[in-house]
């Protein structure tokens, strides 16, 4: 993943919310963007999952410069690439834990046999077996987090981001899913997590990047 | 209350989209109010309305000149039971030329003012008369290929052709004459000196004295036209005790001081009532059939876009509540809000809705035939600028009571998203059908707020009824066209011209006509060969059958005062395609009767009645009955030749009826008759030529605009629920788009969301709207006393009823297409962004 120059501005002359930053993620890490709030660290994120267009600079993930693409191509991007955890999970309430996993498997097109076995393979390695047929409403924060992280794995994207995602969690659960992040970036898994927490940062992270004003202040190894 | 004000103000100015789709709704909601009201209000008698409007004549006397004179005619305005009186007008039956082509015959009437106080004239194009060699027309005449305009030259069918200028168009309610002239035109003149002997007529007409200056050796036959108010029938013309009896013993009072016999012929202000709404009669159930819808959908439309607007603002309530407004001042803020938007938007719909009813009420009063009736009627403005605003308030009202009721943790809460624990079976069912993603996750958007689809599927339906009520109606209407024209079986006639105008099917379009009783005209009795003509006609290439008819006006039914008319055929006439509602065509001494005659005289099928004609009486026995819409729509016998001969003795056909072979085009056909009978005086025409059904095309152009503006109504609703629906799901939308769903994925579920809603209100408008149909159809029957034939009712085939169950889709899909496109749009950082 690598950034050069990226700016981002919300409003023409207005302040830039990220301000021509260069940033580089290599495959196999996990890097953690902290900053306090309004600093640009979910710009950033925004930027780099294809959820927004740099004002001017480059974006380029897996290999795909993002600024060139149209928004069906970043839809198609973003479901082969990437893989998002929310802070606030954004389940589909309708959809059993198995569909919500299934979900972006089956936008893209993925034969169903082939979708269904990686799903439950999935929920097996995130302890939900048993809560494959539950719905969002009856699961608890963490089993919905961990659930939002399966999904996030379905397609086997190169890069995974999660904004804050033990914010809407309590301290068990948030443990749980920082055990999780750390054990996927063990496995391969590129990670680029967005927190103000330094102690998910450091759990997680193989390098932490600060952000502050919308520009990079400080990038060390965690 | 300032800060009432402030906030509502506020969330007026900010929630701009909701604002836009609020205004726009209220907009049309109020123009398609002031237009059902206008329609509805015009509709509610408008015979009535114009007859006091222009001081309509209780009575309309024919008068003989040899027995009265002008100045005799005048003193009965005088006679105690008259209030007020205009005349004498000479009156004659002419024929007239425009263009080289020959209109029906028509009543002229030498008139020097349009407005005497009785009969007040409304004159609809160019102006009145100033002087002779000037003619007034009724729009009447305007049917045609070549419908005379205001500045053509007409020539008058008589000796010397004397030609007249038309300067305008002029409208009777009681009909009292189809044309007018200057009362001292020389034609009237020299009938007047004919009937009279140049010297009988001492008096003046109303315009001024007799010039007496008539030298031709043909006149046409004249009489005086008197047109009279009566005290007792001035407060109550059509209720009370005004009856027919009671008009024509005050007429015959009046006229009491006149020679016996010169009354020649009358007829009343209820008589005109009742021709006019017999052919209003058709209109009105549609008419209302249609505000009524148009009301019901505006309502409804309203309450939805409100209500949903008041609810998806539940969160900023909580805020307010947040904050220390109290439950009241919560309400007050929506309401005004709701309010500040609706009025302006209100204001203008009924501005849209009073021009555009302008041009409808004026195509309405086309319709209706009935002058003066374009007037939109104020209260339809004032009562949609009251009614409207009043409806949004109370359509804000509840739902504010309620978010104004709901505690401020929960308002926050829950105010964007359904409940925690609403999902519901069906829901959750429909989300794991094995359907494409985007299919079913917008299928389960309908089960997402069950109160606000329900509302939608009942705009919906409201919108696909219409939309089948108005193809239902369309084709009935053709199919009425087809069975008044019988064009299938009758598709040409042949006017034999010496004995006047065209007659038989198409020939009698013109409604203005003498009074009853009143002279026909001049018949010139030349010899015409009907048999060669026919023999003629049989022998052209694509004949399939002819017959000659003719016309026995001026019959009477024993016991009964309704005038009747028989249409004779000289021949078979069993191919003449008058559909048979009941019983079967008649033999020799028999009678099929017309709808409206069964119904006026109270007779059945099966019963034998006396009629009395000019040559004597008959008893006949009515044998059938016929869909006879042809022969002007009123009480019609169809007999044969033989059978009519101890009424009206030996007729001779006045034109003749022509069946084709099978794929001969009539034009061509006609062209090559022409040519054949191009030795004789014989016209041959098709009938759609000379049938341009002008009230056809009218009410076709109404159900199309009706139809139009509900269907856009039911499209709105549609758009408003999609619109408040997406972006209460914009966060939801968002994270689809970012896990993956493309623009078009997303497009096709906001669509889909409303598909199986549309569908449910296709399913239950095509039963809806073919009840409402096979209702509406009989009442305009019934209303113009007709029964109809199952070619006009049976009108929805299998094929079609399936394709408008389509319809409630389509309308669903066009009013989602728009936020659909929206949310396809949204970049997915915005739409998680959003609050």
């Amino acid at each position: 993943m690598r950034l050069r120059a990226a700016t981002k501005r919300y409003e023409a002359g207005g302040a830039p919310a990220l301000d021509a930053v260069d940033l580089t993620v290599n495959a196999g890490e996990a890097v953690a963007i902290m900053g306090p709030s309004g600093s640009g660290k979910s710009t950033l994120l925004n930027l780099v999952a294809g959820l927004d267009r740099p004002t001017s600079g480059h974006v380029e993930v897996a290999g795909t410069v993002l600024n060139r693409l149209s928004e069906s191509a970043l839809s198609r991007f973003r479901r082969q690439h990437v893989g998002i955890v929310f802070q606030f999970f954004h389940l589909l309430d309708d959809l059993s834990a198995r569909d919500n996993v299934l979900l972006p498997a089956r936008l893209g097109g993925t034969p169903p046999r082939a979708a269904r076995a990686r799903a439950d393979e999935l929920l097996e390695t995130l302890g939900l077996t048993t809560r494959a047929h539950a719905f969002p409403q009856q699961l608890s924060g963490g089993e919905r987090q961990r659930v939002a992280v399966a999904r996030a794995l379905i397609n086997r994207p190169a890069l995974l981001l999660a904004d804050e995602p033990t914010g809407a969690v309590d301290t068990k659960a948030g443990a749980q899913i920082i055990d999780l992040l750390r054990d996927l970036n063990s496995t391969g898994q590129t990670v680029v997590l967005v927190t103000h927490d330094p102690e998910v940062a450091q759990h997680c992270a193989t390098r932490t990047v600060e952000v502050r004003d919308g520009r990079i202040s400080q990038a060390v190894p965690a | 209350m300032r800060a009432v004000l402030a906030l509502a103000v506020g969330a007026a100015l900010r929630r701009r989209l909701q604002g836009v789709v609020t205004a726009t709704v209220v907009l049309l909601t109020s123009a398609t109010t002031v237009l059902a009201l206008a329609l509805l209000l015009a509709s509610a008698g408008p015979f009535e309305r114009a007859f006091e409007r222009q001081n309509g004549a209780h009575a309309t006397a024919a008068l003989d000149p040899a027995r009265a004179t002008s100045g005799d005619l005048t003193a009965t305005g005088s006679a105690s039971p008259v209030s007020a009186a205009a005349g004498p007008y000479p009156t004659a039956e002419i024929t007239l030329e425009a263009g080289g082509t020959p209109l029906p015959p028509v009543m002229a009437a030498g008139r020097g003012q349009a407005n005497p106080g009785v009969d007040d004239l409304a004159v609809v194009d160019g102006t009145w008369l100033t002087g002779p060699g000037q003619i007034v027309l009724s729009p009447g005449l305007l049917s045609g290929p070549t419908p005379p305009v205001v500045g053509d030259t007409v020539t008058v069918d008589l000796p010397g052709n004397p030609t007249l200028t038309v300067v305008g168009f002029a409208n009777s309610i009681t009909r009292s004459a189809g044309a007018w002239v200057w009362p001292t035109e020389e034609f009237l003149a020299d009938g007047i000196d004919a009937a009279t002997g140049g010297t009988t007529d001492g008096g003046t007409t109303e315009n001024g004295p007799d010039d007496g200056t008539g030298s031709g050796s043909e006149t046409v036959a004249v009489s005086y036209q008197m047109l009279y108010r009566f005290a007792a029938f001035d407060g109550e013309p059509f209720g009370g005790d005004a009856d027919e009896a009671g008009v024509e013993a005050a007429l015959a009072d009046t006229v009491a001081s006149l020679p016996d016999d010169a009354l020649s012929g009358s007829s009343t202000h209820l008589a005109a009532q009742r021709s006019a709404n017999a052919a209003i009669g058709t209109l009105v159930p549609f008419v209302v059939a249609f505000a009524a819808l148009g009301l019901a959908m505006s309502v409804l439309v309203v309450a939805n876009v409100v209500a949903g607007a008041v609810v998806a603002g539940r969160r900023a309530t909580g805020i307010q509540r947040a904050l220390g407004f109290s439950p009241a001042q919560v309400v007050a803020a929506v309401v005004v809000r709701m309010l500040l938007v609706a009025v302006p938007a209100c204001l203008a719909g009924v501005g849209l809705g009073v021009a555009a009813a302008v041009p409808l009420l004026t195509a309405t009063a086309s319709a209706y035939a009935v002058p003066g009736s374009a007037d939109l009627p104020v209260l339809a403005p004032a009562a949609t600028l009251v009614a409207v605003p009043l409806a949004v308030a109370a359509a804000a009202l509840v739902p504010a009571i309620r978010a104004g009721r709901l505690s401020p943790v929960r308002a926050l809460t829950v105010g964007r998203a359904p409940a925690p624990g609403r999902r519901s079976r069906p829901r959750r069912a429909v989300a794991s059908l094995p359907l494409p993603r985007p299919v079913a996750l917008g299928l389960t958007s309908m089960f997402a707020r069950p109160t606000r689809s329900a509302t939608t599927l009942v705009a919906l339906v409201f919108g696909a009824t219409t939309a089948v009520l108005a193809i239902g109606l369309a084709s009935s209407l053709s199919a009425f066209v087809a069975a008044s024209d019988r064009i299938a079986s009758s598709p040409v006639s042949v006017t034999l011209e010496s004995f006047g105008g065209p007659a038989g099917p198409g020939g009698s379009g013109e409604p203005e006509g003498p009074p009853p009783g009143a002279e026909t005209g001049a018949g010139s009795g030349t010899e015409v060969d009907v048999d060669g003509i026919i023999a003629t006609i049989l022998d052209e290439p694509g004949t399939a059958a002819a017959v000659g008819t003719s016309d026995v006006p001026g019959v009477t039914l024993v016991g009964s005062g309704e005038p009747l008319g028989i249409r004779v055929y000289h021949g078979d006439a069993t191919w003449t395609g008058y559909p048979i509602l009941s019983g079967r065509w008649y033999d020799d001494g028999e009678a099929v009767a017309s709808s409206r005659m069964l119904r006026l005289t109270g007779t059945d099928v099966g019963d034998t009645v006396t009629l009395t004609g000019p040559s004597g009486t008959a008893r006949v026995r009515i044998v059938g009955e016929a869909f006879a819409n042809d022969t002007g729509g009123g009480a019609t016998l169809l007999m044969s030749a033989a059978g009519v001969a101890p009424l009206a003795g030996d007729l001779e056909p006045r034109s003749v009826e022509v069946g084709l072979d099978p794929g001969t085009e009539p034009r061509a056909y006609v062209e090559g008759l022409a040519t054949a009978l191009s030795d004789t005086s014989a016209r041959p025409a098709a009938t759609a030529d000379e049938q341009e059904n002008s009230t056809v095309a009218i009410m076709t152009g109404l159900i199309a605009l009706l139809a139009t503006a509900l269907c856009v109504g039911a499209a709105l609703g549609v758009l408003n629920t999609v619109v408040l629906t997406t972006r209460e799901q914009v966060q939801e939308i968002g994270v689809l788009k970012a896990i993956g769903m493309t623009p078009r994925q997303v497009r096709t579920m906001v669509v889909v969301s409303t598909v199986l809603v549309g569908l449910a209100a296709g399913l239950v408008a095509v039963p809806a709207g073919t009840a409402l149909h096979s209702v509406v159809l009989p009442a305009m029957g019934a209303a113009a006393q007709s029964g109809l034939p199952a070619s006009v009712l049976d009108v929805f085939r299998p094929a079609e009823l399936a394709a408008l169950g389509a319809s409630g889709v389509v309308l669903a899909v066009l009013g989602a297409l728009l936020p659909a496109g929206w949310a396809a749009r949204t970049r997915p950082a915005t739409a998680l962004r959003t609050e």
